[in-house]
């Protein structure tokens, strides 16, 4: 055990100089399996290198994988977390040197964004692979799949009266197209949200064409509608941007069975308001754009079961919103969430009954439980 | 890691988010604004009306003269001073940040008041000789009773520039206004030595200021501003317009202040109404979001603005100039106090200065360079 611990100090001290000398991988890092094979049951968790890979693996990123013995994964993860770090000092050094200029803003603060979700994405790989055993770990089965859902979702927002909602939507593929309707009712509230989204997809599973993994490349273009009439305002907005997903074992073997998401995009809401002015006539309404960008991290469940992801989603317009913190730092970042989408065997129902849960944290707390139905195109 | 380990960690990232995160981050300063204005020691109890103006010492000089200190937040003060017939009959008062035209004169209860001149051009000093246990005051510049035109500064976002401030005061020194009004960002971190500092930097300006506070005041303690200068959201009349200050240093509004603002809106609806803030609740710059963390709050509040029909919006936060409309209201970004400029904008250092008319509304805000 010491001995490990020692490993793993060591490592914590000289991993990044290790990173930039260190030769190719060893055969025990990075032999790639068939396309479709979900690990072995003889991987084990690895308690050690699970703490370690927390701290202080949040420093030093891939300290888990240099401990279990997984050196070329931890060298990868490490620099992962060095180009996060170098994304962030340029994107963040560009918004100080600018002062978050108007023409500048853009472009550098996505840059940031994306550098932090790097950086966050490869400290989660290094903790989740040398956490999940074998038996743990799944494939996505590189199926394309028509998923519809309806439940309820409460929403505590101290601005705003409303708290329960009913969930529904559902997804049709045309062709290469997802088409996806999706809305919003409040139970409580007058409330509703209203969204229309077409994905065209590039790359990955599509109707009657399997994919070797859960990697895919979408465009979304979407439409919403959120109403508040008990505010008297309704904002509507138009976004488009590319969405993506790499299946981890791409990137080591050892994280086969994860993923990470990355989207960016730009949106224009239209707020109208239902409020006349002095002269009787409606007072305009508002345009504002708004910088889009999703980050995610997670894993398949064993027998194509479904799938976790952790995320960040930079949005500021639903019902999650953006961060609000104690200081000075409230308002700029978007929010977090945590979806599972788990379906359950069942021969009768060829696997396609499942439960989805939604959790997000921004200026809102919002938690969510629907019941999912898929078919297989 | 089993189900147990899942579960733990899950937990775990709960109370890690439970400690960063808040959906009521000002809640605590819109509940320390009512307690502004209020206090008792030595026998003598103050009660300022609206909470506009600081208690800021109550106590015995060296000299062992009983002495009373009030900031003020507003062109006028009306307070009650009541006192235990233990407590002395003599007191000193010193009022800060007043109009220098201001005059004091007792409303109830029996007093008398002899004044003497203050260390600075916002200070008077009052020895008073309080005849009956409980004394009204009203505190008030000429002007102030007087409905008519009249124009005001706006400033923000001074942060670390605080040493070149005098450049600034000294210009709105030169300009014909009743009072400088700030959005916030008086300082880097909001520290005591920061705060106490920027008091006395106003101690060479000619007029009050009359401030709401910005995020860079909660870099240590989200109440320490009150201490220094008061409620972070207030409102007051002057010559026959309306002024509401509002708190949104935390990219929010608290559903507290929402409260007093739909009351403060409720009373002008036909008056002449300036509102400011800080952070504004949208950003010119869409994708900046140097705005409200939540589009759905930001437009909860300007549809409230509307429906009161205010006439003005003040902001600060982003440090350049911009003139846009907010809610069908006109909207101005003044964050020219010398703090981090946003560049390529072509506007360095500035203030506003807002002409007013009480019958016909804002007549003209123009922007003053200072560099």
């Amino acid at each position: 055990m010491s001995g490990r611990l020692g490993t793993a100090l060591w490592f914590g001290s000289v991993a990044l100089l290790g990173a930039l000398w260190s030769p190719g991988a060893s055969a025990q890092d990075s032999q790639v399996t068939g396309p479709l094979a979900e690990s072995s049951e003889s991987e084990e968790a690895d308690p050690l290198a699970t703490a370690l890979a927390v701290f202080p693996g949040a420093l030093v990123h891939g300290t888990g994988h240099f401990v279990a013995g997984r050196s070329q994964t931890g060298r990868r993860l490490l620099l992962a977390e060095g180009i996060g770090l170098g994304m962030v000092l340029l994107g963040g050094g560009t918004l100080a040197l600018t002062g978050a200029a108007r023409d500048w803003v853009g472009p550098a603060a996505a840059v940031t964004i994306a550098g932090a979700g790097v950086f966050g994405m490869s400290f989660m790989a290094d903790v989740w692979g040398v956490a999940m055993p074998g038996s743990w770990r799944g494939s996505s089965g590189g199926k394309a799949y028509s998923t519809s859902r309806i439940g309820v979702a409460h929403v505590a927002d101290p601005q705003f009266d409303y708290g329960w909602f009913l969930t529904t939507g559902f997804e049709r593929w045309v062709g290469p197209v997802r088409v996806a309707p999706s809305a919003w009712f409040g139970l409580d509230s007058s409330n509703e949200r209203l969204s229309l989204s077409v994905k065209p997809r590039f790359l990955g599973a599509t109707p009657g064409r399997h994919a070797p993994d859960g990697s895919y490349l979408d465009l979304d273009l979407g439409l919403t509608r959120h109403d508040y009439p008990s505010e008297g305002f309704v904002n509507t907005t138009f976004e488009t941007s590319v969405l993506g997903r790499l299946d981890l074992r791409h990137f080591s073997q050892d994280l086969h069975g994860s993923f990470v998401e990355a989207g960016s995009g730009w949106g224009l809401t239209r707020t109208g308001y239902d409020i006349r002015g002095l002269d009787g006539e409606h007072i305009e309404a508002d345009y504002t754009e708004l910088l889009l960008f999703q980050l995610g991290f997670g894993a398949y469940f064993r027998g194509e079961r479904g799938e976790w992801r952790a995320y960040y989603d930079h949005r500021h317009d639903d019902y999650a919103a953006g961060l609000l913190l104690h200081g000075l730092g409230s308002g700029v970042a978007g929010h977090f969430g945590l979806d599972v989408d788990y379906f359950f065997k069942s021969r009768m129902l060829e696997d396609r009954l499942g439960l989805g849960f939604d959790a997000q944290v921004g200026s809102a707390y919002v938690l969510g439980l629907s019941l999912l139905y898929r078919e297989e195109m | 890691m089993g189900w147990r380990g899942v579960v733990v960690t899950l937990g775990f990232c709960g109370l890690l988010v439970q400690a960063a995160c808040s959906t009521r981050p000002a809640e605590e300063r819109a509940e320390r604004d009512l307690e502004v204005g209020h206090a008792a020691a030595r026998g003598l109890r103050v009660d300022v009306d609206d909470g506009l103006a600081v208690v800021s010492g109550i106590g015995q000089d060296e000299d062992g003269n009983w002495q009373l200190k009030l900031w003020s937040s507003a062109p006028t003060q009306r307070f009650t001073l009541r006192r235990t017939d233990a407590a002395s009959t003599s007191w000193r008062m010193t009022l800060s940040n007043v109009m220098r035209e201001s005059e004091l004169r007792v409303v109830e209860g029996e007093a008398e008041i002899t004044r003497s001149d203050g260390s600075h051009p916002t200070q008077q000093v009052y020895q008073l000789e309080l005849r009956t246990p409980e004394v009204r005051f009203e505190l008030m510049a000429p002007e102030a009773r007087q409905r008519g035109p009249f124009s005001f500064a706006l400033l923000s976002d001074v942060q670390e520039a605080i040493d070149r401030v005098q450049d600034i005061f000294g210009r709105i020194n030169q300009e014909p206004v009743a009072f400088m009004l700030g959005a916030g960002d008086l300082t880097q971190r909001g520290t005591d030595e920061q705060l106490s500092r920027y008091k006395r930097e106003l101690e060479r300006l000619e007029v009050p200021y009359y401030t709401t506070l910005g995020n860079h005041e909660l870099g240590q303690s989200p109440t320490l501003w009150h201490d220094y200068f008061g409620r972070a959201s207030f409102h007051f009349d002057f010559r026959g317009a309306a002024f509401s200050l509002v708190d949104s240093g935390s990219a929010t509004v608290d559903p507290l202040i929402y409260d007093r603002l739909d009351g403060w809106l409720g009373e002008h609806g036909s008056d002449v109404h300036i509102v400011a803030m800080h952070i504004p609740p949208l950003d010119p710059i869409g994708v900046r979001n140097g705005a409200f963390s939540s589009r759905n709050e930001a437009a909860k509040l300007l549809g409230r603005l509307a429906r009161g029909h205010v006439d003005l919006t003040l902001y600060g936060h982003i440090h350049s100039y911009y003139d846009f409309e907010n809610g069908g209201i006109p909207a101005y970004i003044s964050g020219g106090g010398g703090a981090i400029p946003e560049r390529f904008d072509d506007i360095g250092r500035h203030f506003l200065v807002i002409d007013v008319d009480p019958d016909s509304g804002i007549r003209d805000v123009r922007t003053v360079r200072v560099d």
